[in-house]
């Protein structure tokens, strides 16, 4: 039987287009020091299925990176590492008390909470587009987001303890 | 706070700043570099579509078309394309699956493993990364319904090293030596769109990569299959000149192979080897008839190079026959099946020791043995029981 190899160019194309996007999905998942093999390991996986999969688009390697997310915190989880929040983009708007309060209420959020905000807030995904992702329907999307938010909006309202710092709070699952 | 200003905070916590966006886009002629050292240093993963797949009643053939469809050369029959022959005509003459009633769903359930091979990417300081065995077993079961779309729902069993999956302690402890590299065999499915698998597909994680082929299994029936003629010989010209579409239906002339094959090379008409990748997928098809499938059987029976090994048993105690088939240089091809009732029983693929021999290559061995196809009065429920959650 032949074993008909993907093609190297259309995959290149595929590479090109959408790297970028991927590189940035993981960098909001990981630490720095990961970005780079998780994204490696994203296309290679992605070059594997490429022949198999019908019309390999974004979607596609946004799945791919989320699993290969999650297999790097189920590693990264055997050696504890600080959260890591990045660096924030403070405006004239919110002071930054009110930011880092946000970020701190951000990170006492599930993971499905927090994923589906990242998504559609920093990935900003069409709502469709998520609830494929995530394997529901479009409706269910919109409550869960919403009640993320109220969950998030909640939590910005917990008083915080003296000291507590965002990137202190939690430890990567 | 209101809404908006939540809105606009939350977008304000993205730690991809403009700085790391400009650093990753720096990055990417890099990131392309290896990459691509990657997939030029790794080998090729076999591909076996056709092996873990079983989820209607024509499926039970769809294997065995495979197997001996990809049979090269022109020889004399065999005894092996003999005996299948012979099935082809019982499976023909034998009656159908009893048709299903509003929420009826056919229900069959398979044993499958699999071994598997991977290794991490090749760095500067690891430029040979080496192959580690990964090993998976579990069930996997199918309700088809009559429109043709269904649920699969894999089940692993802990296996290998302590339930590791690792084929030996050697090949686990590579994998801790050489950095935990991401295992390509223990993945979960990245393809949640059931448009283009045709069902719903449950508890993959842990199967890895040749049961994310079975996932994507067509469970949906194409629309034109039984339109196709059943006279083998007009069906083997048909096939042969590519006029035979993936989905069943029929150009109006030859055409290049519709397989979807890219390393066709034919401008028009199908190889043997395309030719049995279209069967393949024709007989997966769970609306083609017993007909239709008795007909591709005896088309690919023609095809010569098997070998009648005996009787032999599969891993549900059914008897059948054992036949053997070399797939190419490097692999070989074990199927059993029941000559009398035309039914797949086991299918296995092992590596032969001139693969094996290859460099970045280690033994594969994918193996499936098919229960009996039963109906059921809905999806998740087993035959005799009630409803599963």
């Amino acid at each position: 039987m032949k074993s008909p190899r993907p093609d190297p160019l259309a995959f290149e194309r595929l590479f090109r287009e959408h790297y970028a996007s991927v590189a940035r999905y993981v960098a909001r998942r990981l630490p720095r020091e990961s970005l780079d093999d998780v994204v490696a390991a994203t296309f290679v996986v992605a070059w594997r299925k490429f022949d198999v999969v019908e019309g390999p688009n974004l979607l596609w390697l946004y799945r791919i990176a989320g699993y290969e997310v999650a297999h790097e915190r189920r590693r990264l989880a055997r050696h504890p590492q600080r959260e890591i929040l990045g660096d924030l983009e403070l405006t004239d708007s919110h002071p930054l008390e009110e930011v880092i309060d946000l970020a701190f209420a951000f990170s006492q959020l599930s993971e499905e909470d927090a994923d589906l905000l990242r998504m559609i807030h920093w990935e900003q995904l069409e709502r469709s587009d998520v609830a494929e992702l995530l394997g529901c329907t479009v409706n269910t999307l919109n409550v869960r987001y919403h009640r993320a938010k109220e969950r998030l909006a909640t939590a910005i309202r917990q008083p915080r303890k003296v000291g507590e710092h965002p990137q202190e709070m939690k430890e990567q699952p | 706070m209101n809404t908006n200003d939540l809105d606009e905070m939350i977008g304000s916590l993205d730690p991809v700043t403009a700085n790391v966006s400009l650093d990753i886009d720096a990055h990417r002629d890099d990131a392309w570099r290896s990459i691509a050292a990657s997939i030029a240093t790794s080998r090729t993963r076999r591909r076996y579509p056709r092996l873990v797949v079983a989820s209607s009643v024509v499926t039970l053939c769809a294997a065995i078309t495979l197997m001996i469809g990809l049979l090269p050369g022109a020889t004399p029959l065999s005894a092996a394309a003999t005996t299948l022959a012979r099935a082809a005509q019982r499976d023909a003459g034998s009656a159908n699956l009893p048709p299903l009633a509003t929420g009826q769903y056919y229900y069959q359930s398979s044993f499958v493993s699999q071994t598997c091979g991977f290794a991490g990417l090749a760095t500067s300081s690891n430029p040979s990364p080496q192959w580690i065995d990964f090993v998976t077993t579990g069930t996997r079961e199918t309700w088809t319904a009559s429109a043709g779309s269904g649920d699969v729902r894999l089940s692993p069993n802990p296996t290998g090293v302590d339930g590791s999956g690792f084929a030996t302690p050697q090949d686990q402890a590579t994998w801790i030596a050489e950095g935990e590299p991401n295992n390509f065999c223990d993945q979960a499915d990245p393809v949640t769109s059931t448009t283009q698998r045709g069902g719903s597909v449950t508890g993959y994680d842990g199967f890895g990569y040749i049961l994310s082929v079975a996932a994507n299994t067509q469970l949906t029936a194409g629309t034109s299959v039984n339109n196709l003629p059943t006279d083998p010989s007009t069906l083997a010209q048909m096939l042969a000149d590519g006029e035979i579409n993936i989905d069943g239906s029929v150009a109006p002339s030859p055409q290049a192979c519709p397989s979807g094959s890219s390393s066709s090379t034919s401008s028009t008409g199908c190889s043997v080897e395309e030719q049995a990748e279209l069967i393949t997928r024709l007989l997966q098809l769970p609306d083609a008839s017993a007909k239709l499938g008795s007909a591709l059987y005896e088309v690919l029976s023609q095809l010569p190079g098997s070998e009648l090994v005996g009787p032999a048993t599969n891993a549900y105690g059914q008897m059948g026959t054992e036949i053997t088939e070399p797939l190419g240089e490097y692999e070989l091809l074990k199927v059993v099946v029941n000559t009398t009732s035309g039914a797949l029983l086991e299918t296995e693929v092992t590596s032969t020791p001139a693969y094996s021999a290859q460099p970045y290559t280690v033994p594969l061995d994918v193996k499936a043995s098919y229960g009996t196809i039963e109906v059921v009065n809905g999806s998740g429920v087993r035959p005799g029981a009630q409803l599963t959650p």
